[in-house]
């Protein structure tokens, strides 16, 4: 996916941008895994993030958005490691969390 | 009556194990774990004459005086109790210091302590007067279970018949009386001899439809009836009880049993007697040229011909074998072999199907996986990751969030049904003990692959327990032999890696026949 998205010259990196206005700069091989993201990013499908490599997302905080870019960086790293380590996650962000891992496909 | 013992009020904080006046603000000490059973005492505390003039039992007490509570206590305690529960809908927000609880920092450790008291509504039986409990409102089922628990281990009674009490649900704190479980040792001649207990449940006839985890940890399990109730899947901690001797899961809506279970067919396992059907299992329908085999086989089940003279293996000249089976070792009085699989089905993060086979609720059989099938998951190989995915991870957290019970109520009001369900499922899950990945052994919420595998599990017969062929113990035990030679376990994975193992196929050209 990234090495496609290289030949097309698109960015190595992406931004994610909450509601709150917070940034994350992110690889746009470890966000690709949210299928919701890899879709906004795929250039055959015309929008506008594919473009400028940005996604903002109105119903996602800076302090969620923070962990869901930490979570893209902990499978990115592990994806072919056998025996995977858990993520922890503080337990007050749970629901806020699945509700936007059920949103982004990830 | 008076109370039935004028004490002072205090608090019994489970946590730390002792009393407190007052949490609030004070750091509690906790006990020293009892190095004994507890005390047994009688109440002689009403000396009046009247309670004299008819006959009067002495009321026996478990533990400690302390940990008794006067009855009247125990209403306004519960209405407290109750009290937390009744809180308006929250709205949704961020409890950034939520997940931290410290014992010595005051404020709303009372609200917390309750809280817990409330849930492990392990409530010590007190024996009401009967004055004061036609005032109250009828015992529930379980509380009724709960006191009848409380009577044998009063009595080191180790056979616990809960059957036909219209149980609906069974807690982990009701189970977890009977860990305390002892004995009253026989005296033989003057000598004390000391017993392992040897528990028996007995739960036939109730309306359960799950069970709670800490029933697997009670490792002196030796008998377990789960018969005429509703299950539709049993917990894979059914698998942990290595001391059960007789098992019966007869008449329940079982589709499928959990893979888990073969553990008590294992050499170390005491398994001896175990009552499977009725129950309507999920079939295999094998390609067409084993069809016919089968139909004779079904006739010949019919017409009480049984498998005298039948062929031990039936998939034609290719006999699969599975790795699973030869890397354990068996029990020698079952028959325990790998007969044939589903395909898998590849599910999405949130439980939907993406690829596979259904398992469809009505009875029609399921075609069974071509003995070279290699599962091709959904996506391509480069993408497969054993990582679990963000919905899982944020599960995980969720279910071992304190306030579990309650998550539901933080969810948005506009929230789709689906989260309300899920976090339910969560809580039952977590209540029955959780499940493990059968191929990577790793803790997962939602399963990504799952697949029904058929086992022979029958036991071997005692040649001298058939004196005669014709009589009917004979065609009894081939019936269950017939019916037993397609048991259906359900296997669940973790990852979309996470797949069944290739199975050895072997020519097999020599059938053993009987
Ligand atoms: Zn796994």
């Amino acid at each position: 996916m990234a090495s496609s998205s290289q030949n097309q010259g698109l960015s190595k990196y992406v931004t994610l941008v909450s509601m709150d206005g917070f940034e994350f700069v992110v690889l746009r091989e470890a966000a690709s895994v949210s299928k919701a993201i890899a879709r906004m990013l795929s250039p055959t499908n015309g929008f506008k993030e594919a473009q400028d490599g940005r996604c903002v997302f109105g119903e996602i905080n800076g302090v969620v958005l923070e962990k869901v870019a930490e979570y893209f960086y902990y499978n990115y790293k592990n994806r072919n490691r056998e025996d995977v380590p858990d993520m922890e996650i503080p337990p007050e962000l749970c629901l806020e969390l699945l509700m936007a891992a059920d949103y982004l496909d990830t | 009556m008076a109370d039935e013992l004028p004490l002072p009020r205090l608090r019994w904080d489970p946590v730390t194990e002792s009393f407190s006046k007052n949490a609030a603000g004070k750091r509690v000490r906790s006990s020293p774990p009892a190095s004994s059973d507890p005390a047994l005492f009688s109440s002689d505390d009403d000396p009046s004459a009247d309670n004299y003039t008819q006959e009067r039992r002495k009321k026996k007490f478990r533990g400690p005086w302390y940990h008794q509570r006067p009855a009247s206590e125990e209403s306004s305690q519960e209405s407290q109790e109750h009290a937390p529960e009744k809180k308006s809908r929250r709205t949704f927000e961020r409890q950034f210091d939520s997940g931290v609880f410290m014992g010595s920092d005051g404020t709303d450790v009372d609200e917390v302590l309750e809280e817990l008291e409330s849930r492990n509504a392990m409530a010590l039986p007190v024996r009401h007067s009967r004055g004061t409990q036609s005032a109250r409102r009828l015992p529930t089922p379980e509380e009724l279970v709960q006191g009848q628990i409380q009577r044998c281990l009063e009595e080191g009674n180790e056979s616990i018949d809960l059957s036909s009490r219209g149980l609906t649900t069974l807690s982990n704190a009701t189970i977890r009386q009977l860990a305390t479980l002892t004995p009253i040792p026989p005296v033989i001649e003057g000598v004390f001899t000391r017993l392992e207990p040897k528990i028996k449940v007995f739960l036939a006839s109730n309306d359960l439809t799950s069970l709670p985890g800490e029933l697997f940890n009670l490792d002196r399990l030796t008998v377990l009836s789960l018969r005429g109730n509703q299950f539709e899947e049993l917990p894979p901690g059914i698998g942990k009880l290595s001391n059960l001797k007789e098992l019966n899961i007869s008449q329940n809506s079982l589709r499928s049993l959990p893979f888990e279970i073969l553990d008590l067919f294992s050499d170390t396992s005491r398994l001896n007697s175990l009552n499977l059907h009725p129950n309507p299992f999920y079939q295999p329908q094998f390609p067409p040229d084993h069809e016919a085999d089968k139909q004779e086989e079904e006739l010949q089940y019919k017409i009480g011909l049984g498998n005298r003279g039948r062929a031990r293996h039936r998939r034609g000249a290719v006999c699969s074998v599975s790795l699973e089976q030869r890397r354990r070792s068996w029990h020698s009085q079952w028959n325990v072999t790998y007969q044939a699989r589903t395909e898998v089905r590849y599910l999405d993060i949130n439980g939907t199907l993406s690829k596979g086979p259904n398992f469809c609720n009505d009875s029609s059989p399921i075609p069974v996986a071509d003995a070279n099938d290699t599962p091709q998951p959904p996506t391509s190989r480069g993408d497969l990751s054993r990582a679990p995915s963000l919905f899982e991870v944020a599960l995980n957290a969720c279910s071992r969030h304190k306030d579990l019970p309650h998550l539901t109520s933080w969810l948005p009001d506009d929230s789709p049904e689906f989260f309300f369900d899920l976090l339910r499922d969560v809580m039952v899950k977590k209540d029955s003990g959780g499940s493990k990945c059968t191929i990577c052994q790793r803790n997962f919420i939602q399963p990504r692959t799952e697949w029904i595998e058929w086992w022979e599990i029958a036991k071997v017969i005692e040649r001298n327990a058939m004196a005669s062929a014709a009589s009917p113990l004979r065609q009894m035990e081939n019936e269950r032999d017939v019916l037993e030679s397609m048991v259906p376990l359900m296997r669940r994975g973790c990852s979309w890696l996470c797949v069944p193992e290739k199975v050895a196929v072997v020519e097999d050209a020599v059938v053993a026949t009987e």
